[in-house]
């Protein structure tokens, strides 16, 4: 019976998002959809960012209350090393923020390369038409930005709290 | 916790300005897609005598984004008090010119044919009817009054 209801009240949401989605597009401006390609877009490029300074955040957290499961951090380095050190949760997380720091490199990059293209242009005066549909691409990418930018700054200051922590006891 | 919680107040403020800044674009691509949905209704710019071929001419503006048709043109010639000539209308005659949005175009009013030259004081009043896209059966107009001013 419960079954049952899940699988319905999933069906609902699907017929629910595809209509919405075909409305949408149906009726949207290029410049919408612009928004929405450079969302999508970006979101995908995020990805290993986003999911990467979330578990680290998860995995800062246990270190905080002394929790920390190593075995977290060695799927997400995928090093055979196996510290035997009590201060190993630390290291292991200083090591996971520095190998996002790549990803974080290229997004950005990216970002920076598609808003120079999309402002650029605006230079010499308001440009439609082509320049319209690149700032949507921006704005849309934008969104994702400030995921990342946010779940890095977070990680970061909480990695530099327990780093100050550690080093005061 | 504390640098957390101000992690999250830097973040929710970027936030904010993106969220502003989309949702004002978007919103600005909408009513600039309803704007230009709507045809324009064509303006005359500026209308002058050429006296050595007896016509008026009228410069049309289209300040919308619709292509309009302009079909037909009725002129109405009302005499001044020194012209001699009797009042006069040259009804629909035809003009089929395309004015695609943002353009303007030139459109002579032939007066009719050894009729006398324009007096300081004549009126002529140039009717020009267009059709637009959107309801391709209507026929609409637009009526402009050329007075000839003094000294001209």
């Amino acid at each position: 019976m419960k079954k049952a209801l899940a699988w319905i009240w999933f069906l609902l949401l699907a017929a629910l998002l595809f209509f919405g989605a075909t409305f949408l597009a149906a009726k949207a401006t290029p410049e919408e959809l612009a928004f929405f390609l450079g969302l999508f877009g970006f979101f995908l490029l995020a990805n290993p960012l986003i999911f990467g300074y979330a578990g680290l955040l998860n995995f800062l957290g246990d270190a905080a209350r002394g929790q920390a499961r190593a075995e977290t951090a060695y799927k997400a380095l995928g090093t055979p090393i196996e510290l035997q050190d009590e201060k190993a949760a630390l290291t292991l997380a200083l090591l996971w923020f520095n190998q996002l720091v790549p990803y974080r490199y290229a997004y950005y990059g990216f970002f920076l390369l598609l808003l120079l293209v999309a402002l650029a242009p605006q230079l010499a005066g308001p440009v439609f038409g082509w320049g319209g549909v690149l700032i949507g691409l921006m704005w849309g990418a934008a969104v994702p930005t400030v995921v990342v930018f946010g779940l890095e700054l977070a990680a970061g200051w909480q990695l530099a709290g327990l780093l100050q922590a550690e080093k005061a006891a | 916790m504390k640098n957390v919680v101000g992690s999250i107040v830097l973040t929710a403020i970027v936030a904010v300005i993106v969220g502003l800044g989309a949702g004002i674009y978007i919103e600005a691509s909408r009513a600039r897609a309803a704007l230009e949905a709507v045809p324009a209704s064509p303006i005359v710019v500026s209308a002058n005598y050429i006296k050595e071929k007896n016509e008026v001419v009228f410069e049309l503006f289209n300040p919308g984004v619709q292509p309009l048709t302009l079909v037909d043109q009725t002129v109405v010639f009302t005499p001044g008090k020194d012209s001699k000539e009797k009042a006069y209308a040259l009804a629909a005659v035809p003009l089929g010119v395309a004015l695609p949005g943002g353009t303007s175009v030139k459109v002579h009013l032939a007066l009719k044919a050894d009729s006398e030259k324009l007096k300081p004081g004549d009126v002529v009043a140039g009717t020009i009817t267009y059709t637009h896209p959107l309801a391709a059966g209507d026929v609409y107009s637009v009526t402009h009054l050329f007075k000839l001013e003094e000294g001209k």
